[in-house]
């Protein structure tokens, strides 16, 4: 599995490029959007917005308009409308820095798979024991039962079936769920994780780690 | 302004008309008089000739005829008088007027001298201007009598009405006042129009002050037209919009700027951080976590500062009418869940102790009301022991809105009460991860909508956050 790693700072793409390796993919590294269109096709490109010689919007469209390879974008601007812009050129999901290897494997994984196993662009529901998320309709079905969940509750649920059984940080889900704008607490992720946890009936579908994080599991 | 503008421009038109008018009017009135009074004199002398030569004749039929015609032609009241005796008469009313007590006092006084003016009554018909005279009898040559034959001298009495001259005078100043009241009215039109030359440039000042104000920046009002205090007013306006719009600027590709030079770093440490994860055995595993958990806060105190910073920098935004009722129901429900976990009995009283006057309803920010909320009931619930309870409410009063937030832990001394909304201000013993920039950011986003925050000592030992915003029905 390669991935094009566009990223003009070395000082992440390293420790990006190694991260990625450890979990398997083969990571080819470039500094600029001109070697970005000229490198040999990838399965996925992480683009950074930030490149020295052109925006990676202009770059995103380019490598959009003559493939369909998946495409993440990667970058330090929080802004509503960037991210807007991003998924409207075409790019298939958009992760903010400050951000951590494993969500992004996760993300990694999760646009992959619907890149690779949905090709006709439906993706069918994901199932993870008795619990069906389609993502295509926003809907939760437990044991058959549809769970009626807010925008927040579902994003983040959704958010940790990306990789069930990986831990989330409560940052990754505030950077993810929250509008960056919104200051509420890491609490905020409390009481999300609370709700949910109350309406598929079973605590144990959401474990805590302590002062770190939450994981999706299947109650035994 | 306009309109003040306009009624002293009239003010000071009206002042001008009576001031030059009045004094016209009064001038134009005795002139009138004298011409009116002049013309019955020259009639009365003439005919106190023809009347002169009626009574050296003693020719009594002919006397009263010359009278008679005389009274005809000029429609007045003519008399020959000598002191207790009418010797001739004619005219509208001629006895009754003669009867008069002032026929008679005129009478008398003009019996040693010619003497003119005019009289009034209780009717202003009635009033007639006069004018008597002695008659001088010559010698005679048919037999050298006088006229104190008939009992005394004899006095010529010619009066004629007043209302002509009423109506003349009356005519004169309905003119004046018309002429006035067009002057006014032109006043006026000038007035409307200078203040209109005086307001308009102050209208697009206002207009593009209260644009830049409500943060569309490049905004400005036109210099080119109005007076010149006005224009450079309006120059100096727009310089500075110029200079407000370049420090928002400025501040604003700060806030960009710095958001991802702290950003990249802090993304560069926790991917080296997570690729150390396989390497390292269990005991540095749980040091990797703790690094890795510090980076976390170290991101959340950045993004507080950013946001911190965001709201300080931006012009305020719009507030908007905020259902307080609706929004305390939604946290409630949304926190519910989290406060069972904790044992906490979460609590919404709407109209607690105070009856409210209106729906609850408040002016904020949008999105402001639920993050204040968010951060309060953060505090409020980890302040509470298991089996605790942690109650909402909220009651409008006297224009305002205040929300409680109540727990019922232990409590803050005044000082701390004070200085928990510092920046990184941290209850000793608080639970290791936070920021120290909740309450601070609580503070701001209520000022920011317009209100404020604080602490208070609970009744039950705890704290009582209050936030108080403005009410939206007045």
């Amino acid at each position: 599995m390669q991935v094009l790693v566009v990223e003009d700072d070395s000082a992440i793409a390293e420790p990006l490029a190694t991260g990625l390796r450890r979990e398997g993919f083969d990571v080819i590294l470039v500094q600029s959007a001109a070697a970005a269109l000229s490198a040999p096709p990838a399965d996925l490109v992480l683009l950074d917005l930030g490149l020295p010689d052109a925006h990676g919007f202009e770059v995103c469209r380019q490598l959009r308009a003559r493939s369909s390879v998946p495409i993440i974008i990667v970058t330090a601007r929080d802004e509503e409308t960037d991210r807007v812009v991003g998924l409207e050129l075409g790019a298939d999901d958009y992760v903010v820095k400050p951000f951590g290897s494993r969500e992004l494997v996760a993300r990694i994984r999760a646009v992959l798979r619907r890149s690779t196993t949905q090709p006709s662009g439906a993706p069918g529901p994901q199932v993870i024991g008795e619990l069906e998320i389609d993502r295509r309709t926003h809907r939760v079905l437990l044991a058959g039962e549809e769970v009626q969940l807010t925008p927040k509750e579902y994003d983040l649920l959704a958010l940790l079936a990306l990789d069930p059984g990986a831990m989330v940080t409560r940052r990754e889900i505030l950077a993810e769920v929250w509008d960056p704008h919104w200051y509420g607490t890491s609490k905020t992720v409390d009481v999300h994780i609370a709700s949910i946890r109350k309406k598929l009936g079973d605590p144990k579908w959401i474990e805590t780690s302590r002062g770190v994080g939450f994981r999706l599991a299947i109650p035994q | 302004m306009r309109r003040r503008l306009r009624a002293g421009f009239l003010l000071f038109a009206l002042a001008l008309v009576v001031v030059l008018e009045v004094p016209l009017g009064l001038s134009l009135a005795r002139n009138d008089r004298t011409t009116y009074i002049s013309e019955v004199q020259r009639d009365a002398s003439s005919l106190a000739v023809l009347v002169a030569a009626g009574l050296d004749h003693r020719d009594a039929s002919s006397l009263q005829l010359t009278v008679s015609q005389f009274a005809r032609a000029d429609a007045a009241v003519v008399a020959v008088v000598s002191a207790h005796h009418v010797l001739a008469a004619a005219g509208k009313g001629a006895l009754e007027e003669l009867n008069d007590v002032r026929t008679k006092v005129i009478v008398a006084s003009a019996a040693s001298g010619h003497i003119s003016g005019e009289e009034g009554s209780d009717d202003p018909d009635d009033d007639f201007l006069y004018v008597a005279l002695p008659v001088a009898v010559s010698a005679s040559p048919a037999g050298g009598r006088s006229p104190t034959a008939h009992g005394g001298d004899v006095v010529l009495l010619v009066a004629e009405a007043a209302a002509p001259m009423h109506a003349r005078i009356r005519n004169n100043w309905i003119a004046l006042g018309l002429f006035g009241l067009g002057v006014l009215a032109l006043a006026s039109a000038l007035g409307a129009l200078l203040a209109r030359s005086l307001t308009r440039p102050l209208e697009g000042i206002e207009a593009a002050v209260a644009a830049v104000g409500a943060g569309r920046l490049s905004e400005r009002t036109p210099v080119a037209r109005g007076p010149v205090e006005l224009m450079a007013l309006g120059e100096t306006v727009n310089e500075m919009a110029d200079r407000l719009e370049e420090l928002v600027h400025t501040q604003r590709t700060f806030l960009a700027d710095a958001s991802h030079q702290l950003r990249t770093p802090l993304t560069a440490l926790r991917l080296r951080l997570e690729n150390l994860e396989d390497t390292l055995g269990p005991e540095q595993g749980a040091e990797l976590t703790a690094a890795l958990a510090e980076t976390d806060r170290l991101s959340r105190i950045v993004d507080g500062l950013l946001t911190l910073a965001r709201s300080e920098g931006s012009l305020r935004p719009a507030r908007e009418v905020v259902d307080v009722e609706a929004a305390l129901r939604d946290r409630v429900e949304a926190w519910g869940a989290l406060a069972e976990e904790r044992q906490v009995t979460l609590s919404c009283e709407l109209s607690a102790t105070e009856p409210h006057e209106c729906a609850l309803r408040a002016l904020a920010c949008a999105g402001h009301l639920e993050q204040v909320l968010d951060n309060l009931l953060a505090n409020a619930l980890e302040a509470t022991p298991p089996g605790g309870k942690v109650s909402l409410s909220a009651f409008g009063l006297a224009g305002r809105v205040e929300v409680h937030v109540i727990d019922n832990g232990p409590g803050m001394s005044a000082a701390d009460r004070t200085r928990a909304f510092d920046r990184f201000w941290r209850q000793e013993g608080a639970p290791h991860g936070g920021t120290g920039l909740g309450l601070a950011i609580v503070a701001q986003l209520a000022r920011i909508s317009g209100g404020t925050a604080w602490l208070d000592a609970a009744a039950g030992g705890g704290v009582d956050a209050v936030v108080r915003l403005e009410a939206a029905d007045g």
